[in-house]
């Protein structure tokens, strides 16, 4: 089954020769589908016997390791354990005749790398729930704070004056500041969910997952930074109307 | 929560192939499911990181064989021509930013097997692309890395030759900035 990986031919070796012109990623023609199912994965999926599945094995790999161990990578932690991550995916994608692999059936929505990419991430998660019982980073102790953080710039962005991070470690002493916390925090809450599912998700991108404008670009496939600089500032402006116009705009705790 | 989409659904968003009525349904789910908008946005980073880092391979490649072209033809026959004033700024005088070479010190002939490429760096996280060129622009050895020092490997080089070289270098966030093409002689080994 599995092929003895060298990692120096793994990184050595272009798994794409995007100088001739790429269908299978964004590097050329994005409109464009690839050949789909891409020849290596008929190829394996295809394979009658195990020589031949172990050849066609190998060209999968070669064409898609990079891939995968990027992603695996980019999940963070040491090198051991992102390689232990790298080997329980190839495991995964291998796994009972290759059945996830035989799930793929874009139906021309997607590319297979892009699949691969998203299925790859799927299997890093899957990865550290079976190490640590969950994602790794939801058992980082700082995200709460992170998060706090996140809510706080997203506050102070919106033009109010007040923690609303905070919140969950305020005594109960002043239950008038409590009260009138709360009721802010709902106010913010509710004008949020009465955006747009794309500002939404910019603002979460942004302000809860800590996103760079870059990645947020990426994610949301803006053109440019620019363009995420520009729909913030018009979502803020929104939000800070909104909450002013429920009279929170220059709300004090 | 809503049922989570298939993986099909998250890799078409990330590549832009969902319809209109889709992507509105499909960045609801995300806004509120933080391990959907985990899925999407490391395979949204990795995918768009490969397209800028092939487009910036491409790019250094196609500059420098250029540079190199005109290089050849500016030069009389053999390896002891100068490296014209232009051709030392190179690609960086194309509107790229610049990337400051450390050595070899083009001025001193250098041990073949003491060659040492050492450059300053651009930005944290970048990747710097290393060229190296015969005299007669044929090449001799390449590498990448993220390092700003490189130790080619013994016996790369020979004795009593000129050789050219450049740096590439592709910043996280996706420009690209280039050493211009140097150059740097052996001594006796």
């Amino acid at each position: 089954m599995a092929q003895p990986l060298s990692l120096s031919n793994r990184t050595a070796t272009p798994d794409i020769d995007h100088a001739s012109g790429c269908a299978e990623c964004w590097c050329a023609e994005p409109n464009k589908m690839p050949k789909d199912p891409p020849p290596e994965l008929s190829r394996l999926l295809g394979a009658k016997n195990s020589e031949s599945r172990g050849r066609a094995w190998s060209d999968f790999l070669e064409r898609y390791s990079q891939l995968v161990l990027r992603m695996t990578r980019s999940y963070g932690s040491d090198y051991d354990t992102m390689m232990d991550r790298y080997q329980f995916v190839l495991a995964a994608l291998q796994e009972d005749d290759f059945k996830r692999l035989r799930s793929y059936k874009s139906h021309g929505r997607s590319t297979f790398r892009g699949w691969l990419a998203v299925v790859s991430r799927r299997l890093c998660l899957d990865y550290d729930r079976s190490q640590y019982g969950r994602s790794s980073r939801a058992a980082d102790t700082e995200a709460p704070e992170r998060a706090r953080s996140a809510r706080r710039k997203l506050v102070d962005l919106a033009g109010v004056n007040l923690d609303v991070g905070l919140l969950a470690q305020q005594s109960v002493s002043d239950p008038e500041r409590t009260l009138r916390e709360t009721e802010l925090t709902d106010a913010l809450d509710a004008v949020l969910r009465a955006l747009e599912p794309r500002d939404q998700l910019l603002l979460t991108l942004r302000f809860e997952d800590g996103l760079s404008v870059r990645q947020v670009a990426d994610v949301m496939r803006y053109p440019s930074v620019f363009h995420v600089y520009r729909a913030l500032k018009r979502v803020l402006r929104h939000v800070r109307k909104q909450l002013a116009d429920r009279g929170v705009s220059d709300a004090k705790p | 929560m809503n049922m989570h989409p298939d993986t099909v659904n998250i890799a078409a968003y990330v590549e832009g192939r969902l319809s209109d009525a889709e992507q509105v349904s499909l960045e609801a789910h995300l806004a509120g499911c933080a391990e959907c908008r985990d899925l999407a946005t490391g395979a949204a980073t990795l995918l768009r990181g490969e397209a800028r880092r092939h487009r910036w391979v491409a790019g250094g490649a196609a500059i420098a064989a250029a540079a190199v072209i005109v290089l050849l033809v500016s030069l009389p026959a053999g390896d002891s021509g100068p490296v014209p004033d232009v051709m030392r700024d190179g690609p960086a005088a194309e509107g790229m930013a610049a990337v400051t070479v450390v050595g070899p010190d083009a001025g001193q002939p250098v041990h073949p097997d003491s060659v040492v490429f050492a450059w300053r760096s651009v930005a944290s996280e970048a990747l710097y692309q290393l060229s190296v060129t015969d005299g007669a622009g044929g090449a001799v050895w390449e590498t990448m890395t993220a390092e700003t020092t490189v130790l080619p490997p013994a016996g790369t080089f020979e004795s009593d030759r000129r050789y050219l070289w450049y740096v590439d270098a592709q910043l996280p966030d996706g420009n690209v900035a280039s050493t211009g093409l140097k150059e740097f002689r052996t001594g006796t080994r």
